[in-house]
């Protein structure tokens, strides 16, 4: 086993191979890789790696699904081992029949050819096309063929079908730029770059024969790289159940297989933004990107690739299971309340602040109940359940009894018969039924006739309404 | 069974019951002859021996006059009651009766309402013209209706004396003018307490004043209480509680700002404190939460040394605040952690029960510290503290954690998950102004940092439990919140799923922004759905994004991408594109945001059109090309004229052809000599043509095609 820690110098040769690998994002990666030599660290290398490692086998061969679960890092898995048995996977691609022809030993990764070819051949005339599908036929055998096959199953024109179907399948690359658009400065597209560049087709022409990544792995770690003692079972991890899961059910018109094996990376899209941060590299180095990107999260700030699941790998946490700080002690009741010199609470602020919190999640009412409460809670509304006296505290202390026995009042001063008396009992009975003036009013309303009789007394007597108060014995005073 | 007759019985019958019993019991004593009536009543009697024991007195006459009066009725009852209750001999528990608040009814009422997911919401006029379809009508006609309310509030103030009528009894305040204060009003301490109670800052002010100036003495306790107003307000007005659209819209960056201090010194507030005398520790402390309210840190913290030199206790709520602002007290993680722990330590010594919001604070203070390490086991230890002491965390507490966690720029990590297991299921009710910032967080997250549906799914599952959907915060938040939402949803679940929750969600409850458009778009378009492009375009254009480039650049893109094999769906395409042709040319040439000309534009509309057996229109859109090439920016794809090409060359139109291939030249294409290849072997031309297509491709590579064709051969 090897130890990265203890060996920094085979760690940067990995690092330095990973790198060459990713293409446009050399600095982030080294400076990431070096830094984060810590182990528990290390799997996120190894992630990433992994990552551009699938990536490749998709354009490589469609039927490559099946390899897949033996290189997923698993969850608990040591990092480093992780990290051993991927190069070794590496390694063993080779021997793979589905692997593409003729490795040879020059150092260019191969998704860059390929896609910079396939990506300038886009404005090209119809005979370049069929140029570049020349080519690419050579590098990959599997994409083309099935890409006529399907053409050829349709019908009609084949060699155009054929053409948009490669041109669709890598839309991926000519479409993310312009996801950028959104966050970033606006940016031209792809397309509009290449049209105005230059393209210098001879040296295209001595095309740099295809190195595989293994062998350039292996090249790379020359025989310093031993392979692990024991075949590590790696388990599946959630991310390739959701990448099942997320197999479209339909790619009924254009090249199912084709657009099935495409399926993975566009689940695997990078957001906007997280995409964006990495967009300042120049065209060429965008064209070698775009199918890094296209394949996992590739967030060049961050310095790590997000794929679903993957987190997983992180640490738990248990929220509570730390040790207390032991600063308090819980709320001893033994102690007594006197004891504690405790400050009297700011009741206004109290107030103040529940408002705020109250306000806080207030919101436009949804429906006519929730506006009803609003309404009621302003005091605009009746209050359910409904109460005709609502608001008349003041009514509410006095009994009904005093506003409708007010006889009592008069007996004082009135005559006990007469036609004064007559005349107050039946004020006295408009008084007590009348509903919307005050107890208080009544009496004053009593008073008022009273002080009115006392001055008119001597009219009163004159008349003889007073008359018939044979003696005066009670309260007719005046 | 038994406890539905229960509860039916439990309004009379529980107390008919009760006083039967007690007579019972009574009779039992005293006539046989009674006693084979109240056979049945065994198991009451057993029953009530446990509860009226002690009111075994004497017989109540009264009692016996209600038994006989109404023996026949009550005996049914009790029959019930006894065979129900033979079974268990459990206590009939009467319950309390719960005090039902005036909004009760109403609350039971809207908890049946449901969210109508195909209607717009409610606050907007139900009529199709005024059903708002963009994320900036539906603002615009909310915040109208709301204005039309403070115009008429306004009229009701400037015209006051108008509105003084007093209709109903008692009064609805709500519906008056507010009374103004200023020199010539009589006011009262009375006064200055109703402004505070009605939160009316400047108002209180300015009685405040009044009642100096006429020399009139204020109690201490509303001179503290109105220094806490002014504290808590910093001497402003407050947004009115009515302008509920207003704060829903008010934009979320406002907190932000609040950063940095705002406290006025030397304002009213200091004038009041120093005022009161002699300095009480309620002043004190109001003070001081004042000042850390509106960060004014470094005075705040002399205050505190001062109140700590007098041995003037503090009360939780300021030790909170002065934990909530030590990041702005010290530099360094270490120093501010030390500075948290020495205040916590403080309160204990004084004896103080922190509260959530102590909590609440330690943790703001912890989520400041960067990508320490230390910050996270700072963060977790105050976590286990708190839960020793019973401090159940609140929705604000999980967000600092979030914050603490998952940093920009720091490793990924998965706390979300252990968060959520914690509180899934659960309701929250707001007890920190700072809850309403962990959905839109949480979610933020799944997207950007954990990148989870499932997650995310959980996380909206909480967000609709319970009364949770309060806590969203704002209009903006809820924004962030969907888009989020949507842009993971979109990345992650099948595509079928996906427009499933874009149906349900759009446009009701959320209208994607052009950023989410453009995802969706590209989900379209890899998935093949082509069948969805007419309705997303129905959609742009319902949303306002017809004007955005990218977009219908994209939409376009996608179309020709995506070539449909049915001949509806074709027109279908060809009548979309044709719609932006249109939207192109009819464009106001005066509006600021402007649709621009692009070449590959055109040259997607010229496919769409000649994919639907649209000639003319085709030709329409290469004369824009060819006529106007000073206003159209770059120029189409190949594909584009070359189709073009062929489909003159099926029509034997060598005009048209011709003309053609003046523009691929003037456009400056390197292959338009391939394409003049193209037409002369397609079509017999004839002499003049010939030379005019030698013309304009130049003679030489005529020439040149010929010789390689004959060498060819």
């Amino acid at each position: 086993m090897v130890d990265p820690k203890q060996n920094p110098n085979l760690l940067k040769q990995v690092a330095f191979a990973l790198m060459k690998l990713l293409g446009g994002s050399r600095e982030t990666t080294k400076s990431h890789f070096k830094s984060q030599c810590v182990p528990s660290q290390m799997c996120k290398v190894s992630t990433s790696s992994h990552c551009f490692e699938k990536h490749n086998d998709d354009s490589e061969s469609s039927d490559e699904d099946k390899e897949k679960p033996k290189k997923q890092p698993g969850k608990n898995m040591d990092a480093i081992n992780k990290l051993n048995s991927l190069l070794k996977s590496m390694m063993e691609e080779e021997s793979s029949p589905t692997k593409s022809i003729g490795a040879s030993n020059i150092e260019i990764a191969q998704p860059r050819i390929k896609n910079k070819r396939i990506l300038e051949s886009k404005d090209k005339s119809k005979e370049e096309v069929k140029k570049v599908l020349s080519e690419s036929e050579k590098l990959d055998e599997a994409l083309t063929s099935a890409a006529h096959d399907v053409a050829t199953s349709f019908g009609g024109n084949v060699k155009q079908t054929e053409s948009e179907l490669l041109h669709k399948l890598l839309s991926r690359s000519e479409s993310k730029p312009s996801n950028v658009k959104e966050t970033a400065k606006p940016s031209v597209s792809l397309n509009e770059l290449i049209v105005g560049m230059k393209i210098d087709r001879t040296k295209r022409s001595d095309a740099i024969p295809e190195e595989n990544r293994a062998g350039q792995v292996r090249r790379i770690l020359g025989t310093r790289f031993q392979p692990p003692s024991r075949e590590i079972p790696y388990e599946t991890t959630l991310e390739e159940k959701t990448q099942e899961l997320k197999r479209p059910k339909i790619c009924k018109f254009i090249g199912g297989d084709i657009v099935g094996s495409k399926w993975s990376e566009i689940s695997g899209r990078a957001p906007p933004q997280v995409v964006g941060r990495g967009m300042s590299t120049p065209a060429v180095a965008l064209a070698d990107l775009g199918t890094i990107r296209s394949r996992a999260q590739w967030d060049t700030q961050r310095g790590r690739v997000l794929i679903p699941g993957v987190y997983q790998l992180a640490e738990r946490v248990n929220l509570f299971d730390s040790p207390p700080l032991g600063i308090f002690q819980p709320s001893d009741k033994t102690k007594p309340a006197s004891e504690i010199s405790l400050p009297p609470e700011l009741t206004t602020w109290q107030r103040l602040h529940e408002r705020e919190l109250k306000l806080a999640v207030t919101h436009p009412p949804a429906n006519i109940y929730e506006e009803m409460i609003q309404w009621t809670e302003q005091g605009k509304l009746w209050k359910f359940p409904i109460d005709n006296e609502q608001g008349l505290d003041e009514e509410s202390k006095v009994f009904f009894t005093e506003h409708i026995f007010l006889e009592q009042h008069i007996e004082s001063w009135c005559p006990k018969r007469g036609p004064v008396r007559h005349f107050m009992e039946l004020v006295c009975v408009g008084l007590s039924k009348n509903p919307y003036i005050t107890v208080q009013d009544k009496k004053d309303h009593l008073d008022w006739f009273r002080q009115y009789f006392e001055s008119k007394k001597e009219i009163l007597t004159e008349v003889g309404a007073l008359a018939g108060e044979a003696q005066p014995q009670t309260s007719l005073e005046f | 069974m038994r406890v539905s007759k229960a509860k039916s019985e439990k309004g009379e019958g529980h107390k008919e019951i009760e006083k039967e019993e007690q007579g019972s019991e009574r009779k039992a004593k005293s006539t046989e002859n009674q006693q084979k009536d109240i056979k049945p009543e065994e198991p009451v009697l057993r029953r009530s021996d446990s509860i009226s024991k002690p009111r075994q007195k004497g017989i109540d006459p009264w009692d016996l006059v209600l038994r006989r009066c109404s023996s026949s009725s009550h005996l049914k009852m009790l029959k019930n009651t006894v065979s129900n209750q033979s079974t268990s001999k459990e206590d009939i528990i009467i319950p309390k009766r719960i005090h039902r608040g005036p909004t009760d009814i109403l609350r039971a009422l809207a908890s049946t309402v449901g969210r109508d997911y195909t209607a717009s919401h409610y606050k907007y006029h139900d009529d199709p013209y005024l059903i708002p379809s963009s994320n900036i009508s539906k603002r615009t006609f909310a915040l109208s209706k709301e204005s039309g309310r403070k115009a008429a509030q306004w009229i009701r103030q400037e015209h006051s004396k108008l509105f003084q009528h007093r209709h109903a009894d008692p009064p609805i305040e709500a519906f008056y003018p507010r009374p103004v204060y200023d020199e010539n009003s009589e006011v009262t301490e009375d006064t200055l307490k109703k402004v505070i109670g009605e939160v009316a800052v400047s108002d209180a002010i300015t009685v405040y004043q009044l009642l100096e100036k006429k020399g009139e003495v204020v109690s201490e306790s509303t001179k503290q209480s109105f220094l806490e107003l002014l504290c808590y307000y910093n001497g402003d007005d407050a947004l009115p509680e009515d302008l509920i659209e207003e704060r829903w819209f008010r934009q979320g960056t406002r907190a932000r700002e609040r950063q940095r201090k705002t406290w006025k010194d030397n304002g009213v507030a200091e004038t009041v404190f120093r005022s009161i005398e002699p300095s009480t520790s309620a002043a004190y402390c109001a003070l001081l939460q004042g000042m850390t309210r509106h960060y004014q840190v470094d005075r705040a913290w002399q205050l505190f040394e001062e109140m700590n030199h007098k041995g003037i206790p503090l009360t939780t709520e300021a030790y909170n605040s002065l934990i909530r602002v030590t990041s702005y007290l010290r530099e360094g993680v270490e120093q501010r952690w030390r500075l948290v722990e020495e205040l916590l330590g403080a309160m204990a010594k004084q004896g103080l029960q922190p509260n959530v919001g102590t909590l609440n604070s330690a943790l703001e203070t912890v989520s400041t510290m960067g990508l320490q390490r230390q910050a996270k086991t700072y963060a977790l230890r105050t976590l286990a503290e708190f839960r020793k002491l019973g401090v159940e965390p609140s929705l604000a507490s999980y967000y600092f954690l979030l914050n603490t966690f998952c940093k920009e720029r720091g490793p990924t990590s998965s706390i979300l998950v252990d968060i959520m297991s914690q509180i899934n299921g659960r309701s929250f009710t707001i007890q920190d102004p700072k809850d309403t910032f962990f959905f839109v967080t949480a979610m933020d997250l799944c997207r950007n940092h954990l990148h989870d549906k499932d997650l995310a799914w959980s996380v909206d599952a909480l967000l609709h439990t319970g009364n949770n959907y309060d806590l969203i915060g704002d209009s903006y938040k809820e924004s962030i919140y969907y888009r989020n939402l949507f842009a993971l949803l979109c990345s992650t679940e099948p595509f079928e799923v996906f427009m499933e929750f874009y149906n349900k969600m759009v446009p009701n409850i959320y209208i994607p922004e052009p950023g989410i458009m453009e995802e969706v778009l590209r989900a379209v378009d890899l998935n093949g759905a082509m069948d969805q492009f007419p309705r997303i375009w129905s959609d742009m254009v319902i949303f306002d994004h017809t004007d955005r480039e990218n977009l219908v650049t994209d939409i376009l893109a996608g179309m020709v991408r995506n070539q449909p094999p049915s001949e509806d769906l074709t027109a279908k395409f060809a009548k979309v594109a044709w719609d932006i042709w249109t939207k192109l040319e009819a464009q106001d040439q005066e509006r600021y945001r402007q649709l621009r000309c692009t070449g590959p534009i055109l040259g997607d509309v010229m496919i769409l059109c000649l994919r639907a057996g649209d000639f003319p229109k085709a030709s329409m859109v290469l004369r824009k090309l060819d006529k106007e090439q000073h206003k159209v920016l770059g120029v189409p794809k190949l594909a584009a004229l070359q189709l073009f090409l062929e489909t003159c060359i099926a029509n034997k139109d060598v005009t048209n052809a011709i003309w053609c291939m003046q523009y691929c030249t003037d456009a400056g294409f390197p292959e338009a000599g391939q394409l003049a290849q193209l037409l002369k072997d397609g079509v017999e031309l004839t002499d003049s043509q010939v030379t005019e297509l030698a013309n304009i491709v130049g003679s030489e590579v005529m020439l040149e095609k010929e010789t390689a064709s004959i060498a060819a051969l």
